[in-house]
């Protein structure tokens, strides 16, 4: 396993076999990034996203409060096209490549990291590393977010979020979620380089 | 033993200001005064210091002079990019920045505890921009804006451990005794100034109508670029004996005059220099022998250094002194008159 980073700043999880993988769920500090630069979605849209999930600067979150820093409340279409304007090579994981990068983590303690992350991937690294004893907690593979991956043609939902933050009995390397309506609070994403 | 220093302070008279608009989807009923707003501001600001105009989420500065006419498709740009300053306050570094618009800036929490908790403003056409966020100040009349954004620097205050400068070349700077040893400008369209000092832990101290900061003075490799002039053949026979303390024959009345005479008051009361060529200056000047001829310039200060430990200083152009650093309590104190044709390195000064 390596870690690099991804056109923004962001690390990526090199994994042999699989590919890249967002070393944790995108932020909503990278979507801004894109929002920003497209021109295509606007405040109105962002305002319902932010009501169901709201903001937490990546400076100020903390271990009571993570789940705000990422990119929740979105459709799976809209997680392709921030995929497509990253680069190319980008998509959302499979079910089996979500679940083989979970495999993957095993029990890998955080490993040192001094690549050229963007400021805000720093801030995020070092305050996750610090409430983390193995990769799996830094990468909130669980007790992170409910993940959209690709499942065929369609979209599902994989993940084990914490108690406090969606009571649940998931297990996300047998159940897989499938939403009954698309845009919620506790459904973000992560994205493949392949 | 005092080394010399050379530093610099660049600094604009006003901090620069680069006007962000609002074209989100929040502020969209509110254009036109967006755009009216704007330009009276425009107006109102000194021309020099508007750094650029920008539109929340986009990096990119568009040209102040096209607004009014480009209004319309400049907003169409940016009315989908939602409202974020990260994107401009990445880009323009170092200034001011006001923003106007309407509705809520998602990203201030990122910058909060920043260099833009106290450069950041906010003109709320309708709704709040700021929110409930701990930066910058918020307002809504266009005299707080002026007020806020025109901030001049009042003085600059020049000083520091065993300070004492002997070259500076911003007139605008003068010598004060004071509280200390200080080089003082006020009122000035320029305040950037090179200088050449001793001292230790140098700092200039700005007073702005907003408040005062200290900034450490930048130091720099001080190329002299002064032109000397020659003395005529004449003139230099006089410099090559009265320099030696002999005496020599006038060049205006003939007669014969002491070395130490700088003035011929034969034609006139108050007396001509015995060099026609320095004309009608006064201050320090320094004179350099060569093969076969003397050259001359004028030291553009009330200050000039004599030695690694000394300076001549005239004070409100009253006949020169010479001043000691004293190590022990790090102050410079009066020594000496300056005696005519002291001599400095390879040269000779001559107040005059």
């Amino acid at each position: 396993m390596k870690i690099t980073v991804d056109e923004i700043g962001s690390p990526l999880i090199e994994v042999k076999g699989l590919g890249a993988i967002n070393a944790w769920p995108v932020t909503k500090f990278q979507f801004e990034r894109f929002i920003a630069e497209t021109n295509s979605f606007g405040d109105k849209w962002y305002d319902a996203v932010l009501n169901l999930n709201p903001r937490v600067s990546y400076k100020h979150f903390d271990v009571d409060n993570y789940e705000k820093l990422f990119m929740a409340g979105i459709r799976p279409r809209e997680a392709l096209e921030f995929a497509h304007w990253l680069g190319p090579g980008y998509d959302l994981l499979t079910v089996d490549e979500w679940r083989a990068f979970y495999n993957a983590l095993g029990v890998h303690t955080v490993p040192e990291f001094h690549g050229e992350l963007s400021i805000s991937a720093s801030h995020i690294w070092n305050q996750l590393a610090r409430q983390s004893n193995t990769l799996k907690d830094l990468t909130l593979m669980h007790n992170g977010l409910i993940e959209w991956v690709k499942k065929g043609s369609k979209f599902v939902g994989l993940g084990s979020p914490r108690a406090s933050f969606l009571h649940n009995v998931f297990n996300p390397m047998t159940d897989e979620w499938v939403p009954l309506k698309d845009r919620v609070f506790y459904l973000g994403f992560r994205l493949i380089r392949r | 033993m005092q080394k010399e220093c050379f530093g610099i302070i660049d600094i604009k008279p006003f901090k620069d200001v680069a006007i962000v608009l609002d074209a989100s989807e929040s502020a969209s009923e509110c254009q036109e005064t967006i755009v009216k707003t704007t330009i009276q501001l425009i107006e109102k600001l000194p021309r020099g210091s508007i750094k650029g105009l920008y539109f929340l989420s986009n990096s990119k500065q568009y040209d102040i002079d096209k607004l009014l006419r480009n209004s319309a498709t400049w907003w169409e740009q940016n009315k989908l990019r939602g409202s974020f300053l990260t994107p401009v306050l990445e880009q323009i570094k170092e200034s001011m920045a006001v923003v106007i618009g309407s509705g809520p800036i998602y990203d201030l929490e990122d910058w909060q505890d920043s260099f833009w908790n106290s450069n950041l403003y906010f003109y709320k056409v309708k709704d709040t921009l700021r929110g409930d966020w701990k930066i910058g100040q918020e307002f809504q009349e266009l005299s707080q804006a002026t007020s806020f954004l025109f901030d001049p620097i009042l003085s600059i205050e020049i000083t520091g451990t065993g300070f004492m400068p002997f070259y500076w070349n911003n007139p605008e700077y003068k010598l004060s005794f004071a509280a200390g040893v200080k080089l003082i400008g006020s009122n000035f369209y320029n305040p950037s100034v090179t200088l050449g000092y001793f001292g230790d832990d140098v700092k200039a101290e700005i007073l702005r109508k907003s408040g005062e900061e200290t900034i450490a003075l930048k130091s720099v490799d001080y190329q002299e670029q002064d032109t000397w002039n020659t003395l005529t053949e004449r003139e230099s026979e006089i410099f090559h004996r009265a320099s030696r303390g002999e005496e020599f024959t006038c060049i205006i009345c003939g007669h014969k005059h002491p070395a130490s005479r700088i003035r011929c008051d034969t034609n006139s009361i108050l007396g001509e220099p015995i060099y026609p060529s320095l004309g009608k200056k006064r201050g320090f000047i320094l004179f350099k022998e060569n093969t076969n001829k003397v050259c001359f310039k004028f030291h553009p200060v009330s200050v000039i250094q004599i030695h690694d430990h000394s300076v001549a200083i005239s004070l409100d152009g009253k006949e020169a002194q010479i001043y000691e650093l004293d190590p022990t309590e790090n102050q410079w104190q009066e020594k000496m008159d300056f005696n005519h044709y002291h001599a400095s390195g390879d040269s000779r000064i001559l107040f005059i």
